[in-house]
């Protein structure tokens, strides 16, 4: 392409072709983020030397802007035709969701959180490919498509964690025996996302953006706001904080485990647990969210979890996060207790964290296993 | 994009053979998140190399230029001005794995680093050691320091202790033909390490470098005042520097941005200064005072101050955060970096504003106040056509308002291709022509960075000699025509004219101090003066040369490299070409990285490649240290320096003897 510099020309056109007839964007299975959402990054670059990815391969589609750039292209359709689904996928498999990126960003882009969603839009499972192949057929039949709720028809929102898998589905159907017209809030995806990356700070600062749609939605008695993801229903209960005509927000958020049947407290010992403490598990939870967990959950569980986080069984808590300095040291124990111990379970609070981990541990620790939460209670408890 | 038809598509198999296959990306994906940097421009590129060592870089340029493909070097990609964006496709090196700091020498003073070791990295690396790297340009965090040195980036410590081009001591390079060259500014001879390393890419590519470090002052103190006005706060900049005082870094912020940065303010406030001292204890207490009195002169707000380091990176921490927080406002940033001499800075402000209400469009001001260098950062929606139009003018508007004032269009980020039009309003045909052939000496085949920094159109007259130099021109004229060679002396300290036959043009004769600048701290002379002069005129006004008043002229001690370090505080300079041409860089703005490093190529030219007629020269308020006077002798040219005597002085005129010629 030829471009012409000999006038004052300071922008240029994106030199880059138009979409053909293999088109990459015909296969996306979801909704992607919102445009603006991908077009907060200005280029500085200050996120490169944060992400730890970037500072083992020192390439830029491993970086935090070259993610970032990767959806702003896909979403302003500049790949030529026939670009490869697995050339797309790779910068954004290639993050590990530490959020570091978001916080050395001073518009805390939530790379991690569009990546998470740029992998569910792909339809990638990492699952090989019958699970594909099944996905694709799930998908065929039962598509999670994004209308825009109808005021007032509306009972109740249900905003789901970022990655959506067989537990998203099972949720909506708890949620939907209590209220015949609930709805998936997609756009919670991007605030619970940035607020678990990012804790109260980065949270005020998305709030802003996606208020305003709130506000669009919400009447002055909103229906329930039901997640279950942890982060978003932290980041709903602190938009009281910015500003008092969000407070209806915060009252009517719920989380998934008040739709949830009530669970038999586990048998301290005998064949009514699963997990026997000397078992190895590891707990995997920023610690401000951890707390909260254990608030929500009730008293016999967050024992539970209290338990299994201190016994001598598990490999301790590995903590992430911008907040945590100590970050490679929990990395080195964590990697080194998985080599020592046949680690088996390890629990995470999110669902997109579960298949990051799932995903993870395939290639390096054949004998571990991510859990969710919330599917962990089915895991631990008999029924 | 890697296919046969290509140029790449060809080398690609013998690059493979170099760095794996592993290495050498070509995948869509891997192109477009290569074809953009810090700036708005964007090209695709025909592959992606990522280069495990300075070895295999070698065979790789060797491989690019034996098939033709044009490179582009890249580590961070964080510019601000399209440096990095492969504009005529062909390959992007990426070096960022060059990334280690291979020796640091305490003893000495100096620290090796290749080009892709992150600024902040070293200065970790150094803290322990009690040392520390000028540089620090606000992207120290996330910038490297082969990209610094390729664009001579400053940073808040420039005031003081000068941008990158003057805190590197030696390189090693490889040129577009692929032979690696190491070079050093001590040398004898022509400062090839300047001209080559600042070259953004487009003479060379950086292996190595070898950095200035510096112990790490012991008492820093650290003042941050808020102002009620901008003009305000630039009076108090030129107050400051007239006193004499030199703080280690001199730097205001504009409402906009501080609003951007989101840090606490006084409510009145529209402007902040920061000023840091690390001066010794004695000292600091008096020009605290001093500078407690400007302040108070120029109506501050409010003082804060701050001893201890905790307390220095909070008032800090606002400036640092600066640029990439306006991405707040707008998501696109367009960061210009216009240098003015310190006493314009007021009124040059003023018409940028100017400019901005103009066009309406949306921009905070940082400063690096102390030298003269203004970073009008405008944010805008490059979706909205109308904006962006409006940007694109108020931008030219801004370029030229620049150039009319004397200033440089870019203090610290460089050229690329942001501003390569407006390369134009600051430079002649004459000067462009000149940087034209040196690249086209060192890069025949147009491969490394192509593109890049000259424009192609020039426009405007040429600048006219002054009326003192008509005789000289016309002399010079004459001995050309006539295909006799001149021998090009001063005042004849260092050696005499000996060749009966051959025309003697001595500066003796041009012996006049053009212009003290008492508020800009700068002196303009002509290159026959004697230092000891200049010195002693200079003196009367509480004002002291950088370098020790030695025998000879000026334009002696710079031709000769009498100094090593006399070319860091030259920021303009006037010369003739063989050929009669008259030829004016620079001018009294401190900061400077537009165009090629010519002032310090001349700096020990040896009067080999042009006659300089005056040079103006940094000065401070406090005598020079005795600097070591280097012992004079003729230097042995090496080919490089022989390939750029052709581009200047192509019969061999001035100075014959010096590139081999009779003697």
């Amino acid at each position: 392409m030829k471009i012409n510099f000999d006038k004052t020309q300071p922008f240029m056109p994106a030199p880059t072709q138009g979409p053909g007839r293999k088109f990459i964007y015909n296969v996306l299975r979801g909704p992607l983020p919102p445009e603006e959402s991908s077009r907060l990054c200005n280029r500085c670059g200050a996120c490169a030397q944060a992400c730890p990815v970037y500072k083992i391969q020192k390439r830029e589609p491993a970086s935090p802007r070259g993610r970032h750039q990767l959806l702003r292209f896909l979403l302003g359709r500049q790949f030529a035709a026939g670009t490869k689904k697995a050339d797309i996928l790779r910068p954004a498999q290639s993050c590990i969701m530490c959020g570091q990126c978001t916080a050395a960003c001073s518009v805390l882009a939530p790379t991690a959180a569009h990546m998470a969603w740029l992998k569910y839009a792909l339809g990638f499972c990492g699952g090989g490919f019958w699970r594909g192949l099944w996905s694709k057929i799930v998908y065929k039949f039962n598509k999670p498509a994004y209308t825009p709720p109808q005021g007032a028809q509306i009972t109740a929102f249900y905003m789901p964690a970022a990655g959506g898998s067989a537990h998203y589905a099972a949720s909506l159907r708890i949620i939907g025996k209590e209220h015949r017209g609930a709805e998936i809030m997609d756009e919670g995806l991007l605030l619970g996302r940035a607020t678990l990356m990012q804790g109260a700070a980065a949270a005020a600062k998305i709030l802003d953006k996606i208020k305003a749609r709130y506000e669009a939605l919400l009447c002055p008695q909103p229906p329930p706001i039901i997640t279950d993801d942890i982060a978003n229903y932290r980041a709903l209960k602190l938009s009281t904080e910015i500003d008092e005509k969000y407070q209806n927000i915060a009252a009517a958020a719920r989380f998934i485990t008040d739709y949830m049947p009530p669970v038999k407290p586990p048998a301290r010992t005998g064949a009514g647990r699963r997990i026997a403490v000397q078992d190895n598990n590891l707990l995997f939870c920023g610690d401000e969210i951890a707390r909260r967990a254990r608030e929500l959950f009730i008293c016999p569980r967050a024992d539970f979890l209290l338990e299994l986080n201190q016994s001598p069984g598990s490999a301790g808590l590995l903590a992430y996060g911008a907040q945590h300095a100590d970050l490679q040291q929990l990395k080195r124990a964590f990697a080194a207790a998985c080599a020592a111990r046949r680690l088996e379970t390890l629990i995470v609070f999110s669902s997109a964290e579960e298949k990051f981990f799932n995903m993870l541990f395939k290639s390096y620790y054949p004998y571990a296993k991510a859990v969710h939460i919330t599917a962990a209670a089915e895991y631990f408890y008999e029924k | 994009m890697g296919n046969i038809f290509s140029k790449f598509g060809r080398a690609r198999r013998h690059i493979e053979k170099i760095i794996g296959r592993a290495n050498v990306h070509c995948d869509a994906v891997s192109l477009a998140l290569n074809s953009f940097d810090g700036a708005p421009a964007r090209a695709l590129p025909h592959a992606v190399l990522d280069i495990p060592d300075a070895a295999r870089l070698q065979q790789v340029i060797k491989t690019l230029y034996e098939f033709g493909v044009p490179y582009v070097p890249r580590t961070a990609g964080t510019n601000h001005d399209g440096g990095a964006v492969p504009l005529k496709g062909g390959a992007v090196l990426n070096l960022s794995a060059l990334d280690k700091i291979t020796l640091i020498n305490t003893e000495q003073g100096w620290a090796e680093v290749e080009p892709g070791v992150v600024n902040q990295r070293l200065q970790d690396a150094l803290l322990p050691l009690g040392f520390f790297y000028a540089p620090d340009p606000a992207s120290m965090v996330f910038s490297t320091i082969g990209g610094n040195a390729a664009l001579n980036a400053g940073g808040a410590k420039t005031l003081k202790y000068g941008s990158t081009a003057a805190n590197i001591l030696a390189a090693e390079v490889i040129t577009p033909q692929g032979e690696i060259l190491n070079l050093s500014k001590a040398d004898n001879g022509p400062d090839l390490t300047a001209l080559l390393t600042r070259s953004e890419g487009t003479l060379c590519v950086i292996t190595r470098l070898r950095v200035k470090i510096l112990p790490r002052p012991k008492n820093l103190k650290t003042f941050k005042a808020y102002f009620a006005s901008l003009e305000n706060t630039m009076n108090g900049v030129r107050d400051i520097i007239a006193a004499g005082i030199l703080p280690a870094a001199l730097e205001a912020m504009d409402k906009t941005t501080m609003d951007a940065t989101q840090t606490p303010y006084p409510a009145g406030a529209e402007a902040l200064l920061i000023i840091e001292l690390d001066s010794d204890e004695k000292t600091a207490a008096k020009q605290e005072l001093e500078i407690m009195q400007i302040l108070a002169n120029n109506k501050a707000v409010t003082i804060e101050t701050a001893d201890d380091e905790a307390a220095r990176r909070k008032l800090w921490a606002g400036r640092r955060a600066a640029a990439s927080s306006l991405a707040r406002l707008a998501p696109n940033l367009l960061s210009l970096d216009s240098a003015f001499a310190r006493s314009s800075l007021p009124e040059s402000i003023k018409k940028i504003r100017g400019i901005f209400a103009k066009y309406n469009v949306r921009a905070g001001m940082v400063f690096h106040a102390g030298d003269g260098n203004v970073h009008p950062n405008i944010v805008f929606d490059e979706t909205n056509l109308f904006e962006a139009a409006q940007v694109k003018k108020a931008v030219k508007e801004i370029h030229m308002l620049t150039a009319q004032a004397g200033g440089s269009i870019s203090g610290e980020h460089g050229i690329g291709i942001e501003k390569r039009a407006a390369m134009a309003f600051m430079f002649d045909e004459a000067a462009l022509g000149l940087m034209r052939k040196i690249k086209a000496a060192f890069d025949p085949e147009n491969l490394a960075n192509p593109d890049k920094i000259l424009p192609i159109a020039t426009r405007g007259a040429p600048r006219a000699a002054p009326q003192y130099l008509c005789d000289i021109i016309e002399r010079i004229k004459q001995n050309r025509a006539a295909g006799r060679a001149m021998i090009i002396t001063g005042l004849g300290t260092k050696f005499k004219t000996r060749g009966r036959d051959k025309a003697a043009l001595s500066s003796a004769g041009l012996n006049q101090v053009l212009d003290i600048d008492k508020v800009n701290y700068t002196v303009t002379a002509q290159a026959g003066c004697a230092l000891k002069d200049i010195a002693a005129l200079l003196a009367e006004r509480g004002m002291y040369l950088p370098v020790p008043a030695a025998r000879g002229s000026i334009g002696g001690a710079f031709a000769a490299k009498t100094f090593a370090d006399f070319a860091d505080y030259i920021t303009g300079i006037d010369f003739l070409l063989p050929d009669g041409v008259f030829i004016s860089l620079g001018g009294k703005h401190v900061k400077n990285s537009a165009g090629y490093d010519l002032p310090r190529l001349l700096h020990g030219s040896m009067g080999a490649y042009a006659f300089i007629t005056a040079l103006t020269v940094r000065t401070f308020a406090a005598p020079a240290p005795k600097a070591a006077q280097r012992k004079f002798e003729f230097f042995r040219p090496c080919a490089q320096a022989a390939l750029i005597k052709k581009v200047f002085d192509s019969d061999n005129l001035f100075n014959p003897f010096v590139f081999g010629g009779a003697q």
